[in-house]
């Protein structure tokens, strides 16, 4: 084995079994959906009383801009292609795309933004839904990542590291927490179609991968078109009965090789069987929503009633949480805005924005969000200077990492705060920086553990989310 | 489940390792040094900027040495006028480690220490750092059971524990046991009924040379070094198109099948293209370098992905010869290990020089590429520039903060490079295949012993450092070492010697009381048995029914795999953006010549823990999951393999007994016994009246798949038993070697 059990956990403590596809039909199934290692370990729980047991992420791959949703400049209309002071810049780096263009000239964005709600927060015209709801969010506008480019600004906040070969912040939860109900995966990733289709950026697996963890608990791609799980349905032809039929005979062969060999992995593969069964039955209906209401369905929008679509993930995100699964990442792509931002931004928002809206509305109204974490936001922001041509009316911005937007909503979090504040032409942080492994610390926090202490030995370190070379704080201020 | 929480609660770090066995005296390697390494030489090890009161407790002499106001840390003999046994027990203010770094020490920790310094604190240096010689066999009183030195060193530590071997495996379990470890193939039908009239000692010799000649020797052997090399079909890093680098697995597969020595497939590797003479295999062999992960990422540094490619480099190298997680060392000095910041960037100036762009385009044939006749097909290699090898130490890791420059050189702690080697890549290999090299030799025959035996003989295959396991069997590991080596690194010999060990020709079965004493087999008190790796679990499926394409070699395929995999994360400019699956042969192939595109690696292998080969692999995981009981039900590939199966079944015998068998010898290697016959003609009955009422359900079940359903039977009939054969490739004893 490369990887190393941790510690306080039983080196071996096998599952009883209660599995059955005989008359006593499948009662009191004791195995994970998560599985077994040859030495299965369970989850630690939390350290302390957790603020948020479950989350979804809604996780804007691609970059979107700051400046044209929620970091409001009115001051630089004034300053329209005037050149980007270099006191602003500061040789910060720059992509290899940009930086070597002539000048910088400033892009004011061109939508409106009005304020919202009681904490009268700023919203642009593109996330009317958005602006509804601000008194249930979390604005942070100072979020920041080292990263300037996707695949390590992606990782980097999927896993906290730049450099692949980290655990997803879904596959810690999953590791430290399993489940919320025993026949779910602990962490779901959902992928949902979206409008622009040029600077599209890949998604790799690793950013929902176990890395070293288990690999029990990576993420699970549930699939919002054909079969949710990979390999669920039957083949054509067989029945459900027919299977139940097929793998009795299954159980009642390995049965007998159990007391042959007398190994206990026997026993615990029969049961990972019963589990699939079973699994066959439960899982079709999370992402089927025919039996969600018309009230609640309206909520999402129109797009809720095309599978695939954002609005769909987000009402079968709802429901997987319902269900017991404990963290939930829907992927929407194509924020990457090189060119040509404010058109990108026209299309992608009214993929998002009220099925956003929907989502939050809906955990409420259920009493879920109370211990529900919602997260939005991209991998960086996008600069105040223009990439390529500019006019009032249109415009491009590269990728910019010093500060972006996220919101957080539920779980534990202040409702109705706007944190942190940016200089002129959002480009530094002026107060409240949130770099990523304190926003990682505080996710960590809300769901019950010192970031600290939540660790895992591999290849010699104690491996954590928040990295072992500069300390992260719990951003007490965001936390109710 | 509920118990599952409340035994976890339950359990605390000081129950599990039980009491101290008083009459032994404490091992430091075993013992003492893993509990320096975590909870003492973050602060008080290698790495000077991290060392906290100028005390380190990684080294003897400093260990011993007195602190500044006379007393000493360690006073042998006396653990109570020790320093850090004072240190280790103070009240919570002084106490260390500080409560703030982590969980501190457990009383059973404390209590090794303290026996450890009274016994006279003897601080021998890592195990792993000196060269290994060839130990001397234990003597034992019973030596009928033992067939070659492998089985004197595991009787003697079995002996130590109060154990015996196990009784030898049933003929039919062995033989498909070394079949699927040699080949990763099962036996044939045919050869599992001849050794069942025939199981003796020199039938089975015979039976091991045959497999050791197959090309399919070759391919299996092959597929694990590929996971060590993370070979893969597309470059990687966001676009992850397609690159033409197949003739490197060709390379990797056709080495081991004419049992090339395994150090001159180092040299070839590491420095083909520098070995003088240098000819076409030379320079196909440094595919191994180019194997890495590239980026066509229009934003990127060039600086920063050059020290990327470098570390991805070091530490791939250190993984597949050194067993080191040098790594840690790009950003500060190794905590644990002897490998200092300036060692790590010394080793990666040896792959710095090479001629290969940063952003490569994606390109199939992204420089530099040679052409492979006779298909003339492009593959990446190595070229080097005639630069100088150097690199800067790079501050906390930072490309854009270079410090020292440092020329190429190996690690500090080791021995140094040959005299007159050149010092280049090609000097690199060399002074890894020395017969003084303290790593190499073990680590490339531990993963061996882990491919037969499912764990190596040091668990932890990637880390032979201070914070990996220690050796299970410190002198078995020393003796194989030293036997491949002074074999002329004869691959083949050692895999030989390890499956006609009588440890290796146990039975896998054991009673409650045995499983009890050796868990996890670490003593080898029984015969290997562990589930299949994907690749053998399809491969077996497909030889079973007698699908199997056995062409070697060759491009990539793509067999069948769900719909919108690739779809779903790919950039619409990649080249691999959508799956087009492959028709005839290529749905057939063995599963190493499946296309592996590293956003999304093959899926039903993923389901059975293969990497995404981003990284090197030393070991899968081996875990049990629901999704991977779906993958076995329901992947069109082995559902058609059951239909197939079902079909020659079928047209093999009209007696259901005969069939019954045939697909057992198939699958299992063995006859059924009259149990298992029962309950099968149960499941047939059940399933042909299903079939009976539901025809048109049988003519869907038996389309499933490209290739077309026999017409001379009957729908009900075929898919009665296409439904019997999925459930024996379902059984545990089907996923298992």
């Amino acid at each position: 084995m490369t990887k190393r059990a941790p510690r306080a956990l039983p080196r071996r403590q096998f599952l009883s079994r209660a599995a059955a596809f005989g008359a006593a039909a499948l009662a009191g199934v004791t195995p994970t959906l998560s599985g077994a290692q040859s030495t299965p370990m369970g989850p630690r729980g939390p350290e302390f009383a957790p603020r948020a047991r479950r989350a979804i992420w809604l996780a804007m791959a691609g970059g979107p801009s700051q400046l044209d949703l929620f970091d409001y400049k009115p001051g630089l209309a004034v300053r329209f292609d005037q050149d980007l002071p270099e006191s602003v810049v500061n040789q910060q780096r720059l992509t290899s795309m940009t930086s070597q263009q002539g000048r910088f000239p400033i892009a004011p964005s061109r939508f409106r933004f009005e304020q919202g709600g009681q904490s009268g927060a700023w919203v642009s015209e593109l996330l009317p839904w958005t602006r509804r709801m601000v008194d249930k969010l979390t604005i942070i506008k100072t979020v920041s990542t080292e990263a300037i480019n996707h695949e390590p600004a992606m990782s980097a906040i999927s896993t906290g590291s730049q450099l692949a070969g980290k655990p997803a912040l879904g596959a810690w939860l999953a590791y430290a927490l399993g489940p919320i109900a025993q026949e779910m995966p602990a962490f779901a990733v959902m992928m949902s179609s979206f409008s622009i289709k040029t600077f599209v950026q890949p998604l790799g697996s690793r950013l929902w991968g176990s890395a070293f963890l288990p690999a029990s608990n990576g993420g699970v791609l549930m699939r919002g078109v054909g079969d949710p799980v990979l390999y669920l349905p039957n083949p054509q032809g067989v029945s459900r009965e027919a299977r139940r039929a097929m793998l009795a005979a299954v159980q009642s062969l390995n049965d007998l090789a159990s007391v042959r060999v007398g190994d206990p992995s026997i026993r615990e593969r029969t049961d990972q069987y019963v589990m699939a069964y079973r699994m066959q039955g439960s899982i079709p209906g999370l992402t089927n929503l025919s039996g969600e209401s018309a009230a609640s369905l309206s909520l999402y929008g129109d797009d809720v009633h095309t599978p695939g679509t954002f609005a769909s993930n987000c009402v079968a995100a709802r429901r997987m949480l319902e269900q017991g699964v404990r963290y939930v990442q829907v992927f929407h792509r194509g924020w990457d805005a090189h060119q040509t931002t404010p058109a990108n931004h026209l299309a992608q928002c009214r993929d998002i924005d009220q099925a956003c809206y929907g989502l939050i509305s809906d955990l409420e109204a259920r009493g879920m969000l109370d211990d529900t974490l919602v997260i939005w936001g991209g991998e960086f922001g996008r600069t105040v200077y223009c990439q390529g041509p500019l006019t009032t009316e249109d415009y491009g911005r590269d990728h910019h990492p010093r500060c972006f937007t996220m919101w957080l909503a539920g779980g534990g979090t202040r409702a109705g705060l706007v944190h942190g504040e940016t200089d002129d032409f959002s480009y530094n942080v002026v107060a409240g920086e949130v770099p990523l492994r304190d926003l990682h610390a505080t996710i960590l926090h809300l769901f019950g553990f010192d970031p600290n202490h939540l660790t895992f030995r591999h290849a010699g370190l104690e491996e954590k989310l928040v990295g072992v070379t500069e300390p992260a704080r719990v951003v007490t201020e965001l936390i109710a | 489940m509920l118990a599952w929480f409340g035994l976890v609660l339950a359990c605390s770090p000081a129950d599990s390792g039980g009491s101290l066995d008083a009459a032994q005296s404490v091992d430091f390697s075993r013992e003492i040094r893993p509990i320096l390494a975590e909870h003492c030489l973050a602060c008080h090890g290698a790495d000077p900027a991290q060392r906290a009161a100028q005390l380190r407790l990684d080294q003897a002499s400093a260990v011993l040495a007195q602190r500044p106001r006379g007393a000493s840390v360690i006073v042998p003999g006396n653990a109570a006028a020790s320093l850090l046994v004072q240190r280790i027990t103070a009240p919570e203010a002084r106490r260390m480690p500080p409560a703030a770094t982590g969980p501190g020490l457990t009383a059973r920790e404390i209590e090794l220490i303290e026996r450890w310094i009274d016994e006279g604190a003897a601080y021998p240096p890592h195990w792993s750092l000196n060269a290994p010689v060839r130990p001397e066999q234990p003597a034992l009183a019973r030596t009928d059971w033992v067939r070659n030195p492998i089985d004197q060193f595991v009787l003697a530590a079995l002996r130590t524990a109060g154990l015996e071997p196990s009784s030898p495996a049933e003929p039919g379990r062995l033989l498909r046991r070394v079949a699927l470890d040699l080949t990763g193939l099962p036996p044939t039908a045919e050869e599992a009924q001849a050794f069942a009239q025939d199981p003796s000692d020199a039938a089975y010799e015979r039976y091991v040379d045959q497999l050791l000649r197959r090309p399919a020797f070759g391919e299996h052997r092959a597929r694990y070094w590929l996971d060590v090399a993370r070979y893969a079909d597309t470059h990687g890093y966001h676009q992850d198109s397609y690159r033409s680098i197949w003739p490197y697995r060709n390379y990797v597969i056709d080495s081991f099948a004419r049992n090339e020595p395994f150090d001159q497939f180092t040299l070839e590797q590491l420095a083909g293209d520098l070995l003088p003479g240098a000819g076409l295999r030379e320079r196909v062999a440094t595919g191994f370098l180019r194997s890495a992960m590239s980026t066509n990422e229009g934003g990127i540094i060039n600086e920063e992905y050059a020290a990327i490619y470098a570390k991805d480099r070091v530490d791939t190298f250190a993984a597949a010869w050194l067993g080191l997680s040098v790594g840690c060392a790009d950003c500060h000095d190794h905590k644990f290990d002897p490998i200092t910041q300036r060692d790590f960037y010394a080793l990666s100036a040896f792959f710095r020089n090479t001629t290969q762009p940063i952003r490569d385009f994606n390109l199939p044939d992204a420089p530099p590429s040679i052409l492979v006749p006779p298909s003339m097909a492009p593959t990446l290699v190595t070229d080097e520039t005639a630069e100088e090898p150097h690199a800067y130490v790079l501050e906390r890791g930072d490309y854009a903060s270079p410090g020292e420059r440092v020329g190429a050189d190996v690690p500090a702690s080791l021995p140094p490079l040959p005299e007159g080697a050149p010092n280049n890549r090609l000097g690199l290999a060399e002074w890894l295949v020395q017969p003084e090299h303290p790593l190499m030799a073990r680590v490339v025959v531990n993963r061996f012993w882990a491919e037969v035996f499912g764990a190596g003989l040091v668990p932890t295959t990637n880390d032979f450092g201070v914070t990996g396991d220690a050796p299970t069997h410190p002198e078995l590991l020393d003796w194989l070492a030293v036997e491949l080596r002074e074999s002329g690194w004869n691959v083949k010999h050692l895999f030989r010697l390890l499956v006609t060990s009588a440890t290796y020709r146990q039975s896998e079965r054991a009673d409650p009381a045995r499983f009890a004493a050796d868990p996890d087999n670490h003593l080898l008190s029984r015969g290997p048995r562990f589930r299949m790796d994907g690749e053998m679990i399809r491969d077996l499926a497909l030889s079973a029914s007698g699908l199997l394409v056995g062409t070697v070699g060759g491009p990539s395929v793509t067999p069948y795999q769900p719909p919108g995999i690739w779809e779903a994360v790919s950039s619409p400019d990649s080249n691999t953006n959508s799956y087009v699956q492959g028709t005839g042969e290529a749905l057939y192939r063995r599963s190493l010549y499946t296309f592996w595109k590293r956003q999304a690696p093959p899926p039903a292998l993923e389901l059975f823990n293969a990497p995404t080969r981003e990284l090197p692999t030393t070991q899968r995981e081996r875990t049990n999951t629901p999704l991977q009981a779906l993958a076995a039900l329901n992947d069109v590939q082995l559902v058609e393999a059951a239909r197939v199966l079902a079909t020659q079944a079928l047209l093999s015998s009209p007696d259901t007994l005969e069939r019954l068998d045939f697909i057992a010898w198939r699958v299992l290697s063995r006859p059924l016994q009259s149990e298992e016959v029962d309950r099968l003609q149960q499941a047939l009955e059940e399933e042909s009246a299903e079939y009976a009422a539901h025809p048109t359900a049988a003519d869907e079940l038996i389309r499933v798949g490209e290739s077309a359903p026999d017409v001379r039977l009957e729908a009900p009939e075929l898919a009665t038993w296409t439904l019997l054969c999925s459930t024996l490739l379902n059984l545990d004893e089907a996923l298992t070697k």
